[in-house]
């Protein structure tokens, strides 16, 4: 409960770690990606996305929000819980996935060699009543979309015929994981890089039409 | 004051910090050398004086986003001239980037070896032959 409680407080610092400067900026949040970081999605690439608007229909009802918004901290969990580990079904991969709330600036990640997805979903333990409470949610299921769909980069670079990725995309993946450009080094490079410009094209088109 | 830097004063300037690997550093040499003439002009300066410029791009300067965003100077600079020039993309991932582990990267394909041919990702290609300029 204490930490249901500490999260709870700590959703300012969640969103708010530069003051009200990123909240004028919040509405970007809810859009697709820029037009200057997309990239070209694959025809199953496209139907994974339908298909993956389609399960969060079925977890989370015509209208994602105010579903979570109905639910305990405890049940919001649970949500999300069963929601990735159905999505990593869907997408064909055999990893675990482990769902925390311990961290407010940290909201998920992809681990190769330990094949699991972590996701922090502390930011969701705060009143549906916060007026950032709808960007919060779509920023989790977001964020959980975008690291499967790393899983799914580094399992189509030792078979590029998962889901129809093809060589090329795999090879140029591949090259781009040797040469990762951190966040932390460089910002504008690591948007760009294709494995992010990808992950993020991917998760903008699924989170593009949910309400 | 001198609007140019080699690339082993820009070299040695970051080691100092210990957060770059040698092929990150060879990337933000390149990187600087395609920041607009004003912006790298202040790089020059930090590094030189150490100081920040005070000037605002929506709403923010390289200072807020080095001590409230806490970026590395670097970043805070690239950032800077990303909103510049593409500031909707900026704050998308800004945004982003604030819920994201800043220096994570896939660890299970590491190579230290720099690429034959630049194709994706850090540009580590050679160009330590020409300055950064901002003259």
């Amino acid at each position: 409960m204490l930490t249901f409680i500490l999260a709870s407080l700590a959703i300012s610092a969640a969103f708010v770690m530069v003051g009200t400067l990123l909240e004028s900026w919040m509405d970007n949040t809810h859009a697709l990606p820029p037009e200057s970081v997309k990239v070209e999605l694959s025809e199953t690439d496209n139907k994974k996305v339908e298909e993956t608007r389609d399960l969060i229909h079925d977890k989370f009802g015509e209208d994602v929000a105010d579903t979570i918004a109905k639910a305990s901290n405890k049940e919001r969990i649970d949500i999300m819980d069963e929601f990735a580990k159905d999505l990593a079904k869907l997408y064909g991969l055999d990893i675990d996935i482990d769902i925390t709330v311990d961290d407010v600036s940290l909201w998920g990640y992809y681990s190769h060699n330990e094949k699991k997805a972590v996701f922090n979903i502390a930011a969701l333990m705060i009143d549906a009543k916060n007026e950032s409470f709808k960007a919060v949610v779509f920023e989790v299921i977001d964020t959980i979309i975008h690291e499967l769909r790393h899983a799914v980069q580094h399992k189509s670079m030792s078979d590029s015929d998962f889901w129809d990725i093809g060589e090329e995309r795999a090879k140029l993946w591949e090259q781009n994981m040797k040469n990762y450009i951190r966040a932390g080094v460089d910002p504008r490079g690591y948007a760009s890089q294709p494995v992010e410009a990808d992950a993020v094209t991917f998760a903008g088109a699924v989170m593009s039409e949910v309400k | 004051m001198k609007k140019r830097i080699s690339y082993r004063e820009f070299k040695s300037f970051l080691k100092k910090s210990n957060y770059y690997t040698d092929k990150e550093i060879r990337h933000l040499f390149n990187a600087v050398k395609k920041l607009d003439k004003e912006t790298k002009g202040w790089v020059i300066d930090w590094i030189n004086t150490g100081e920040y410029p005070s000037k605002e791009v929506e709403q923010v300067t390289v200072r807020t986003i080095v001590e409230d965003f806490g970026y590395m100077p670097i970043a805070a600079f690239i950032t800077i001239d990303w909103l510049k020039r593409d500031p909707q993309a900026a704050k998308y991932f800004i945004i982003k980037i604030a819920k994201t582990d800043r220096d994570a990267a896939p660890s299970a394909v590491a190579d230290d070896d720099a690429q034959e041919e630049y194709i994706c990702g850090l540009d580590t290609r050679d160009t330590s032959d020409e300055d950064i300029t901002a003259e």
